[in-house]
């Protein structure tokens, strides 16, 4: 077990995401960098699908209750043990008793922190991603107890984590031509792919919204499916970058489509910075 | 049918895409086709959701896509609607239309400049279509609102609509399974409950189901709140 001592700026349970249920309006979920999440995973020997903590901003203060491992990864938090400064993306063994406090991102965006074997939270619909609504809560809350894999019961497994080069320091996105995207007058095609856009401060697991001070815009559309990633302009110009937690189906132009890899680039940049997008 | 078009969308998506037709055939058509998919692609696919007039195929992480556009073109030339007979449920969703359920249906009525009543009698007439759930989990986007029930929406959304809470917005009608902000106006509630984890399938209504509103007093809307919290309440529901 760990017992959650301040809960952080916004921290949350995540997997892989919620599966089989996109018919029925559930959204998908899961870790914003997915590729952070499984290396954590990874270097601790846990299967790929096991949940990992997701820390934002400004992590959380955690107490052991039994003894295990723990590995954090994704953007720089400066994470403390016992007021040790600990290191990254290393295997790190603690105890009961031991106080982790995650830290602050001195840049990027997100951190993961996976423990041996995974948190065993309750699982809702086949994952243990929190999302308002489907899960009890949507946020770790401070005083709530997590139980984790005790050390029987901890499987290892190897997986490769492909490589993902300079998730931190990349601003260009990769992405497939949307479905719409044919649709656009020329000059809006071209302006997608010649502007540098800025990330608006209200950008959340939900979607990223990019300020846009050139004149683009889209026709509404039927409602169509949308997902993780799907780039959508809005009629009056406002383009939309949909995250984990989006809807699954919605009535915007989609544009653009991210590449799963430039979701978990994106997932690490704050309000403030700025993107742009090439073709893949 | 014609042929619909193949659009990869992502390194893991596929999307069939029918012309814009507003006609319920090509959704009852793609809803066979839905099924038929799931069956022969089940172990390349993790699900399919059907909208208006497409179709998104996820795949699962080890399909190789190229592939599987190959088999997909090769099935839908092969595939012949008769192999498979369509029925559909009617579902009865009892909804109360009393004042304090219903902030809206006096401006509905006023803008139609009819009775409150006969936008009662108008609104319960229909048999809809569950086009497909989308939005909020559980929330099923319904064809067949007469048109002379079209009500523009709220200027200023509200910030919070009740769960179950029945509304007309522009063209389209149907229920909040969960509170949530909202720009329809709310014309009435039902005491169903339309999403439950707890349930399988959590989601009470899905995509091609019909549905049938049934207008209910306010003491009938208890008696049934009471019998959905206690799991006591028999659906009403019929095929067709």
């Amino acid at each position: 077990m760990i017992t959650v001592l301040k809960a952080g700026l916004y921290t949350s349970v995540q997997d892989l995401g919620r599966f089989g249920y996109r018919t029925m309006g559930v959204p998908v979920s899961g870790s914003m960098d997915a590729h952070s999440a499984m290396l954590a995973n990874s270097i601790l020997g846990n299967e790929a699908k096991q949940a990992v903590l997701e820390c934002t901003l400004l992590g959380p203060i955690l107490q052991f209750q039994q003894d295990t491992e723990i590995c954090i990864t994704g953007a720089p938090f400066q994470p403390m043990l016992n007021d040790i400064g600990i290191a990254q993306e290393k295997p790190i063994p603690v105890q009961k008793n031991d106080v982790l406090s995650i830290g602050r991102a001195t840049t990027g965006m997100r951190c993961y922190a996976a423990v041996a074997g995974g948190f065993h939270t309750e699982k809702v619909l086949g994952s243990r991603s929190f999302y308002s609504t489907i899960t009890e809560n949507s946020v770790l809350l401070k005083g709530d107890v997590l139980p984790i894999a005790k050390p029987l019961e901890i499987k290892r497994a190897s997986t490769d984590v492909p490589y993902a080069p300079k998730i931190l320091s990349n601003s260009t996105l990769k992405v497939f031509p949307g479905p719409e995207f044919p649709t656009l007058k020329t000059n809006v095609r071209e302006l997608l792919f010649d502007t540098t856009f800025k990330i608006s401060a209200q950008s959340n697991r939900m979607a990223y919204v990019l300020e846009t001070e050139v004149d683009i815009s889209a026709k509404e559309i039927l409602t169509a499916p949308v997902q993780p990633g799907t780039v959508q302009l809005t009629p009056s110009g406002k383009l939309v970058v949909l995250m984990r937690d989006a809807q699954v189906t919605g009535g915007y132009g989609r544009v653009l489509q991210l590449t799963e890899e430039s979701i978990n680039i994106l997932a690490q940049k704050r309000g403030g910075e700025a993107i742009s997008f090439t073709s893949v | 049918m014609k042929l619909p078009s193949i659009f990869q969308l992502s390194e893991k998506t596929v999307l069939l895409r029918w012309e814009p037709s507003g006609v319920s055939e090509i959704e009852e058509r793609i809803q066979i086709i839905a099924t038929a998919l799931i069956e022969r692609f089940a172990t390349e696919t993790i699900e399919v959701t059907p909208t208006y007039n497409e179709l998104a195929i996820y795949l699962r992480t080890e399909t190789n896509t190229a592939n599987f556009i190959k088999n997909l073109e090769d099935f839908l030339h092969r595939f012949k609607i008769a192999e498979t007979s369509f029925s559909a449920r009617i579902v009865t969703v009892p909804v109360c239309y009393g004042e304090q359920f219903a902030p809206d249906i006096a401006t509905v009525a006023k803008y139609h400049n009819i009775p409150k009543e006969k936008v009662i009698q108008w609104h319960t007439a229909p048999l809809y279509g569950v086009s497909f759930i989308g939005f909020l989990p559980g929330f099923p986007y319904l064809r067949g609102l007469p048109e002379k029930l079209h009500t523009p929406r709220l200027a200023t959304p509200r910030e919070k609509v009740a769960r179950g809470s029945v509304g007309i917005g522009g063209s389209q009608t149907g229920v909040y399974p969960t509170g949530s902000p909202g720009g329809w106006n709310i014309i009435g509630r039902s005491p169903l409950e339309f999403f439950s984890v707890e349930k399988q399938p959590p989601s009470l209504l899905r995509a091609g189901d019909k549905l049938k509103f049934q207008s209910i007093s306010t003491r009938e809307f208890e008696l049934i709140s009471i019998a959905v919290a206690s799991g006591t309440y028999p659906l009403k529901t019929e095929t067709i």
